[in-house]
């Protein structure tokens, strides 16, 4: 195979180039302008629906309770403490706790802990859970989507406006255009991925005021046979726990957009790959819901998108499914659809 | 020139964020497989030096006050964390010159069955002997889990419910009158949080839980059963906290009031 012969350093060169060349134009279709007014547009509408949802419960709290004056949060966060001091000394006694919540109480008492000692109400948004909360609710479906414009007509765009001819015809091997193509869109994901932490980290620091990046929290649950097992469980800082759930949000994206890739190496109009793309995420949804009990329905792309649930230990929608088993299918996908599109292109004859 | 830096630029920016983003992705597997070696030192340290609870004075110029049960013991659903019991001591220290000391050991959502492990233990002995009077408010858990069904549920079903309750509760009194003959202790029956929509069944099953319960309690001389169901009857909308079903501050000093009223200082 050529593709795996050892590259001497002038080809790298030469490839720093043809990426370059890519990379800049898809700077100059202004995709990544549009994606960043898209991100700051909706990041700014949800840390302000945020607020407003926010300041309403606190209104509604001391509206209700009008005899005791302010709202007293303090209260019941010492309550929860002791509640839960209690559990934990009674599991020392007695058996009747397991063992292994015991250290998902204990950082739950450190996290509550943390709340009294600085003052701030655990119901506050602050700006880490926001940028958390945002990849979470958009790691599968709203993020996918800006990576699909981004990526959708790396190579059918080149045949829709004809310039596949003039790429072709330059003394660069086939497979070398395509390969620079990939790690341009490789690139322009993990560009916007920075961007959308960024931006949410801006918008919700200038929203909320409060950052909240040293708050610890508990991760590290597993799901085992429909139990949530804690035995598991680590201490780690929101900014720490933040990193990791954007860096599951980055792979999960690269798996996208190498699809995304290879569906425009199929379809020869831009309209048809980034609607077919669009077609197979919405898919994925519904396959979520309703054929659940299907086990073939685990090996597809889009239902293993969701990656950052495993860090939490939500519940698995469908059984045998987990953090290895998502990421395994994942970068099959990723070799499946290189595989195909580099096939494709080398051996495809291009009639323009 | 420009388009230079920009690419510059782009590129470190990518290659270092790849970077950050594959490490933390192989930490993330780490993490959700359980192999945390690095992060062992980090392990909570929640051995903190256990509370040792105030084990209440012996004297006699102290009045001890013990509070065992579920949540509704604990004071859950009180803005002002009080509870009834401390409503009560409130009220009592109001009266008295002596030293009024709560020890609230109950435990949200707690069954009869946890009661009875939790007073079989060393330091809730020790609390028992010393108080001079004891609130117990449990069995709601257990007779809740029957309105959560919405399926009726076989009438079997809640008779064996019942009797393993009333069999903790009476080895529960057992512990409580051979550790401590002089207290009095409150039994706080069951009321309906759940208003107009109970089902008839359901409602039944409560009063016979209530009823059972204070049959059990009427041979002993110094524990008495104080009902709620009628307190809350007419006035949950003042008295339900917001998950409506715990009481609130209204509802607990309510509570308190009844069983000051029974008790008669």
């Amino acid at each position: 195979m050529k593709l795996f012969r050892s590259l001497s350093l002038k080809e790298v060169l030469n490839l720093l180039k043809l990426i370059e060349n890519e990379v800049t134009k898809i700077l100059l279709k202004k995709k990544l302008l549009l994606i960043s007014g898209i991100l700051l547009v909706l990041i700014s509408l949800f840390a302000y629906g945020e607020n407003y949802k926010y300041n309403n419960t606190v209104d509604r709290f001391t509206k209700s309770n009008s005899q005791t004056q302010s709202y007293d949060w303090q209260g019941l966060v010492k309550q929860q403490i002791s509640d839960l001091k209690d559990r934990l000394n009674r599991s020392d006694n007695t058996n009747f706790n397991k063992n292994s919540s015991k250290s998902s109480t204990g950082i739950e008492i450190e996290r509550l802990q943390y709340y009294l000692d600085n003052n701030i109400n655990p119901i506050t948004p602050n700006a880490a859970k926001f940028t958390i909360n945002f990849m979470n609710q958009s790691i599968f479906l709203f993020l996918p989507l800006l990576v699909i414009i981004l990526s959708g007509d790396i190579v059918s765009g080149e045949f829709s406006s004809k310039t596949i001819k003039l790429l072709l015809t330059r003394a660069v091997p086939r497979w070398k255009i395509l390969l620079s193509k990939y790690i341009a869109i490789i690139i322009m994901t993990t560009l916007m991925i920075v961007e959308t932490a960024v931006i949410c980290i801006m918008v919700s620091t200038i929203i909320f005021h409060t950052g909240g990046w040293f708050e610890p929290v508990a991760t590290g649950f597993k799901v085992v046979s429909e139990k949530l097992d804690a035995s598991n469980v680590i201490k780690i800082y929101q900014w720490q726990n933040a990193i990791l759930i954007y860096s599951l949000g980055w792979i999960s994206m690269i798996a996208v957009a190498s699809i995304s890739f290879m569906v425009s190496v199929l379809v020869r109009s831009t309209a048809t790959s980034i609607g077919v793309m669009m077609a197979s995420l919405i898919t994925g949804s519904f396959l979520q819901f309703f054929l659940s009990d299907w086990p073939l329905v685990k090996y597809y792309f889009a239902i293993n998108l969701n990656l950052s649930k495993y860090l939490k230990g939500s519940y698995e929608i469908i059984p045998g499914m987990s953090f290895n088993f998502s990421i395994i299918v994942l970068c099959v996908w990723i070799c499946l659809s290189l595989i195909v599109s580099f096939r494709v292109f080398t051996t495809q004859d291009v009639l323009v | 020139m420009y388009k230079k830096i920009i690419w510059n630029v782009v590129l470190g920016i990518s290659i270092i964020s790849a970077i950050v983003f594959s490490a933390s992705i192989i930490i993330s597997a780490k993490i959700t497989n359980g192999s945390n070696i690095e992060n062992q030192e980090t392990k909570p340290e929640n051995n903190e030096p256990k509370e040792s609870k105030s084990i209440l004075s012996e004297n006699s110029d102290s009045y001890n006050i013990l509070v065992l049960g579920d949540s509704l013991a604990k004071g859950t659903g009180d803005e002002t964390g009080l509870g009834f019991g401390k409503n009560i001591a409130n009220s009592l220290g109001a009266k008295t010159n002596k030293k009024i000391e709560v020890n609230n050991i109950a435990v949200n959502g707690d069954v009869s069955a946890g009661l009875l492990t939790i007073i079989h233990e060393e330091e809730s002995l020790k609390a028992i002997e010393v108080s001079n009077l004891i609130f117990i408010s449990i069995g709601g858990n257990e007779a809740k889990a029957f309105q959560s069904n919405k399926n009726l549920s076989s009438s079997t079903d809640v008779k064996t419910a019942q009797n393993n309750y009333l069999n903790n509760l009476k080895e529960i009194i057992n512990v409580v009158t051979s550790k401590n003959k002089n207290c009095r202790v409150v039994a706080i029956g069951l009321y309906n949080p759940f208003g107009e929509e109970i089902k008839q069944d359901n409602l039944e099953i409560l009063h016979d839980w209530n009823y059972k319960t204070e049959q059990l309690l009427s041979p002993y001389s110094n524990i008495v059963f104080v009902p709620t169901y009628d307190l809350f009857k007419y006035n949950l909308d003042k008295y339900l906290a917001q998950d409506n079903f715990h009481p609130n501050s209204e509802g607990y000093k309510a509570i308190a009031n009844r069983i000051l009223e029974v008790l008669k200082y």
